[in-house]
């Protein structure tokens, strides 16, 4: 594919491969190289079996309840683990801080009583859940899984654009990402020293046993909790809940009896110890929040009060994803943690300041405005993208609810090479690592999710948007050839061992193990071994095998 | 003066009704002039309470029933030792309560919310009211205004009537007048908070025997601190008034909340019954 | 297990047997038509290969319409359809794909976008395509029982799916029979559908050809012990399926409602004499098909919550 590279066409964002020059950029090279030695039809050929494996495996994402296939990018997108280990410790941070405040506003309030944020911003939010007053998580954490979205501007600096600490999607992703790519493009990995991914389910599954409530003796029970099968991110819940070998129930598979939570088996009720929850604060139960939800569980709420079950993530994070708290994230760093900041925020313009105000006024068309209690994408708005009628309509319902938006310069994203047709194109992407809390440290899976926004000069990569991903490599130098990676075999040794978490470790097997398997001779059904040896005793000229009635 | 409160809840439903989860806020809570010597809950269906105490300090107990049943009876029991508390309200001056200090640390009893809607109509009658009082005076021609302009009127509302159609309709219950107060204040800067209690009407009763007594909603103000109102009966708040809990407004303190699965409810009788124990 | 997965695994073990059989009984009614072609109906083929859907020839004739073909063999709008059953089985599989291997699901995946590319236009079937498509359905349902009895554990999933199967098998093979005049002493047509269940060599085996009349294929379909799909032999593995989820606790089981059923309905067939069996046919068909219809429901019942998802409701204040 030599040719691949030389319509590539720059623009004025950052690309992730290649620099000015045209060259490849540190860590690329050995990519850069393999991508020109394939041939168009050998390419189109692995891309053709990506496809088939992605729906004959069902890796979906649902888009209004239809199911289709997450699209997976051939081409990796690299990070080099100089500039991966700053972005771990920048993340690690950041959850810290935010389970800091998370602990803070539901308990005292200092960080408001000490006007580092306005007492109003917390508690005037729809995000701050006075429901969850006095619900303790047994070990401090509320933040189970954080997956921020990181983005790099024209300069080639990261940002922080959100933390995500309430239910992140993509995980599952990162992991049927790079399974999809051993299998399609071995020898493109076996060439690089990739940080691994594998052992992301059974990290998580740590973080979960930790989170057993004191009354729960022995093994504890855990479920991951699912709106069902129509929710965009089953594929994902499904997943995890195999990979960890846990249940994963729905909200009609749980019963609340006197504050403790069940559920209904074929041999009947079951206690559960922790619920990893993946639906939202106000399905979650319908005696507290909205009591038309049916895929929730009466009576959680309560029984996590009572400390009889952990949920997790812990009700009222949405207060820390508000996106007006997130622009006090460094000011939390710096109050809780004494540190500076290792990632930057996008700057945002809080609209209820009557100078930010006037700047979005007059500047709206170079503006993103975003909900500051939405996800996923919804309710955006990209000013140089939108017509004139959507930006004044748009200022209008600032104005009416100024406590409702948040508006931020837009991040030019950078590029990196994307298959679009038979070329490679630049396509904006960002960047979602995600960061598991086991209690006593932050595990920051090497890589995360590279969301790719497929339409040219698209800027929104959300995948209910309809974006698509691409596998992230962390790759490290000097390259170590051809080690794999074996998740470790026991859980509870994991808690104990958080530094080399993620790290790689060396198959036990060897070859020549194997080789000794290979050697041992199959058995044969009694009679055809007779008929074999004595055919090959008496009449050598028989083909011996031909003689076995397979 | 010491007072036994019974609060009975009657639910009947026209089918059975197969498992309920409910909260209940009927238990009086300490505070300034208001002492809880005992206090108890019990249910029809039998269930184990498990209490505990909310955002805004109300004592909570929580309950689940998953035997089938036809009717619902929840009964909270109390003695409580009042006195009075009447106290004039002192004059802060708007410019206090425009300060950070005020507007900061209350910012919660100065927004809206579900039943608290300060819309153009309030904003203006507020506006009308406050000219250029100061803000105790704007609080008592607020009360005064309810007063003149709201009847009482059981059953001309539901629970669930914000403030605004209350004032649209000239007619409403406790529920109502606290609301809308509620609104006019916040509306003109006075941080303004619901009180869930109980009302002791009588005034002649001697030791021992036992009348009827209501759920009641009233108002607090801050003024510099928190004050007392009444608004429906613009009376002095005093030891014939019980708090139960408060909070931003009636859907943070209700005094019976749950859900269930099963028949439609057929009737509701609540009974509150006094007995003054001593004086 | 959590008794929602149970049920999907029951469902799927049904919904698999069903259009396996469905298939089956499909082509028995083909072949018999095929074979004995009633008067005027021998254009049947050449209608039904230019898709006309034709309603005016032969009101009377039990010819097989293309349209009729495609309704049972395709039609999503038809619940029972060969598609509609995988359809169904994979939705069952999709909210329990933690507990089924990802081979089945994969497997399910496949055969469901496989046919969905059997697109029919005008909602007809030639019966080329036909043939090709029951064929498709039974291998694939071959190959995901291959599957589940290689990759899944003997655990109450798989025991849940047994009772899935068996129980679906059990009415199907009433259905199966039921196609057939049963008072037919016509040998062709009940060996036709000995070959649609592919009983036919199994039955030669044990009755030799001599044997072959109506009375033998109603006791082989039904009474046999060695013919995995005879009634009696699916009601025993219905049995031991249900012990097996009880872990053999017999003081238990002879409490539980499905077990208790079970017996009764096994012993009155066990017993059963074929004389009396060729004799009272249809009854003894009637019987067996509404007793295993109670069975299903009592299982329902005892394992799988049966309570309806209600809406709750906020009514007090």
């Amino acid at each position: 594919m030599n040719e691949v590279f030389e319509q590539y066409q720059f623009q004025s964002s950052w690309d992730e491969m290649i620099d000015n020059n045209g060259q490849p950029r540190e860590g690329c090279e050995d990519l850069y190289k393999a991508i020109l030695r394939f041939s168009k039809e050998e390419f189109d050929e692995r891309c053709n079996e990506r496809d088939r494996s992605f729906m004959d495996r069902g890796v979906t994402f649902s888009l209004s309840g239809k199911e289709s296939p997450f699209p997976l990018d051939p081409i990796p997108r690299v990070i080099t683990g100089g500039e991966w280990d700053v972005v771990e410790r920048g993340v690690s941070q950041r959850v810290k801080a935010l389970e800091m405040f998370l602990k803070d506003v539901y308990t005292d309030g200092e960080i408001t009583l000490d006007g580092v944020i306005p007492k109003s911003l917390v508690y005037n939010s729809g995000g701050f859940k006075r429901e969850a007053y006095g619900i303790v998580p047994v070990n401090g954490v509320r933040i189970p899984v954080a997956g921020m979205d990181i983005v790099r501007d024209e300069s080639g600096e990261l940002f922080v654009l959100e933390d995500n600490v309430r239910t992140p999607s993509g995980a599952s992703y990162v992991l049927e990402n790079r399974r999809a790519m051993t299998r399609i493009f071995p020898s493109l990995l076996a060439e690089h020293n990739i940080r691994p991914v594998a052992s992301y389910p059974l990290t998580l599954l740590s973080a979960l046993r930790a989170q057993a409530p004191p009354s729960c003796s022995g093994d504890p029970v855990i479920v991951v909790l699912t709106p069902g099968v129509f929710n965009s991110a089953y594929f994902e819940h499904s997943f995890l809940a195999r990979q960890m070998g846990v249940e994963l129930v729905e909200g009609r598979d749980l019963i609340c009896r006197n504050n403790k939570v069940y559920m209904k088996t074929t041999e009947g009720e079951t206690r559960v110890d922790v619920v990893y929850r993946r639906v939202d604060d106000d399905f979650l139960d319908p005696l507290a929040f909205r009591p038309d939800s049916l895929i929730g569980c009466a009576g959680i709420l309560n029984a996590a009060r009572a400390g009889n079950v952990s949920v997790t993530s812990a009700v009222g994070n949405s207060i820390a994803d508000d996106k007006l708290i997130y622009t006090y994230v460094p000011e939390m760093i710096r109050y809780y943690l004494s540190e500076e900041p290792i990632l930057k925020n996008v700057p945002s313009f809080d609209p209820q300041d009557p100078l930010a105000m006037e700047y979005i006024e007059e500047n709206i068309e170079n503006l993103v405005i975003k909900p500051v209690d939405a996800s996923g994408g919804y309710g955006l708005v990209i000013g140089s993208n939108a017509s004139d009628e959507v930006l004044k309509d748009t200022l209008e319902k600032i104005r009416r609810d100024r406590r409702g938006f948040v508006a931020q310069p837009i991040v030019k994203l950078s590029t990196a090479p994307t298959k679009v047709g038979d070329v490679l194109e630049p396509r904006h992407v960002d960047l979602r690592p995600f960061a598991v809390n086991l209690g006593s440290s932050v595990a920051v899976l090497p890589g995360g999710l590279t969301r790719v926004a497929l339409s040219r000069g698209s800027l929104v990569v959300n995948s209910s948007q309809g974006g698509g991903s691409k596998d992230t490599w962390v790759v490290d130098t000097p390259r170590v050839p051809s080690i794999w990676m074996t998740p470790p075999s026991d859980v509870n040794a994991l808690s104990h061992d958080e530094k080399g978490f993620f790290k790689r470790e060396r198959s036990t097997q060897t070859f020549s193990e194997m080789d000794h398997f290979v050697s041992v001779r199959q058995e044969l059904r009694p009679q055809q071994e007779i008929q074999q040896q004595s055919s090959l005793g008496a009449n050598p000229s028989i083909d011996a095998i031909a003689s076995i009635d397979c | 003066m010491r007072l036994s409160i019974e609060h009975l809840s009657r639910y009947r439903y026209r089918s059975s009704v197969k498992s309920s989860y409910n909260e209940a806020r009927m238990t009086p809570i300490n505070t300034g002039g208001q002492l809880v010597l005992s206090s108890s809950i019990s249910t029809l269906p039998h269930s184990s309470i498990f209490e505990y105490v909310d955002y805004f300090g109300t004592i909570v107990s929580a309950f689940d029933i998953h035997e089938p049943h036809n009717e619902l009876e929840v009964k909270a029991t109390s003695l409580v030792e009042t006195t009075s508390r009447t106290k004039d309200m002192t004059d802060a001056s708007w410019s206090y309560l425009r300060s950070d200090e005020v507007t900061l640390s209350l910012c919660e009893y100065l927004g809206s919310s579900y039943y608290i809607n300060n819309g153009d109509l309030i904003e203006e009658l507020a506006c009308e009211l406050q000219s250029t009082k100061e803000p105790a005076e704007f609080v008592r021609s607020v009360v005064t205004y309810i007063q003149d302009n709201l009847d009482y009127k059981p059953g001309s509302t539901s629970v669930t009537t914000p403030a605004i159609d209350a004032l649209l309709g000239r007619a409403g219950v406790c529920q109502d007048f606290a609301h809308l107060m509620i609104s006019l204040c916040r509306s003109a800067g006075v941080p303004a908070r619901y009180v869930s209690g109980y009302l002791y009407p009588v005034r002649d009763v001697s030791v021992g025997e036992k009348s009827c007594g209501e759920s009641h909603a009233w108002v607090e103000v801050f003024l510099g601190r928190w004050y007392s109102i009444d608004p429906t009966n613009n009376l002095a708040i005093g030891s014939h008034h019980v708090v139960l809990g408060r909070g931003r407004d009636y859907s943070d303190v209700r005094p019976l909340h749950g859900i269930y699965q099963g028949g439609d409810l057929d009737s509701l009788d609540v009974e509150v019954s006094f007995t003054l124990m001593s004086l | 297990m959590l008794s929602r997965i149970a049920e999907s695994l029951y469902w799927i073990g049904r919904y698999l047997e069903r259009a396996d059989n469905t298939a089956r009984i499909l082509e028995v009614e083909v072949q018999t038509n095929l074979e004995n072609p009633p008067e005027g109906n021998k254009k049947m083929d050449e209608r039904s290969a230019n898709g006309s859907s034709s309603s005016s020839a032969s009101p009377t004739s039990t010819v097989v319409e293309a349209d009729y073909l495609a309704m049972h063999s395709l039609s999503l709008g038809h619940p029972t359809s060969i598609l509609s059953s995988v359809i169904s089985a994979r939705e069952n599989a999709r909210g329990a794909r933690e507990v089924i291997s990802s081979e089945l699901w994969e497997c399910l995946n496949v055969t469901q976008n496989q046919m969905m590319l059997t697109s029919v236009e005008g909602g007809s079937l030639s019966l080329h395509q036909f043939f090709q498509f029951t064929q498709l359905a039974k291998e694939r349902v071959a190959l995901a029982y291959g599957i589940v009895d290689s990759t899944m554990i003997r655990d109450d999933a798989w025991y849940f799916f047994t009772i899935g199967v068996f129980i679906e098998r059990i009415d199907m093979t009433v259905r199966l029979i039921g196609t057939r005049d049963l008072e037919s002493e016509d040998v062709f047509r009940w060996i036709t559908m000995l070959k649609s269940c592919s009983a036919y060599q199994a039955f030669i085996r044990i009755y030799g050809g001599i044997g072959m009349d109506r009375r033998s294929v109603l006791e082989f379909l039904v009474l046999d012990r060695g013919f995995p799909r005879s009634i009696y032999f699916s009601l025993c593995s219905v049995g031991a399926a249900l012990e097996a989820i009880s872990d053999g606790n017999s003081s238990m089981l002879r409490k539980d409602i499905p077990f208790r059923l079970l017996g009764r309905l096994k012993g009155a067939v066990e017993y059963l004499d074929g004389d009396d069996l060729a004799l009272h046919i249809g009854a003894h068909l009637a019987k067996i098909q509404r007793e295993t219809g109670e069975l299903s429901i009592a299982i329902s019942n005892r394992f799988f919550y049966q309570d309806e998802q209600q809406q709750w409701r906020s009514g007090r204040n």
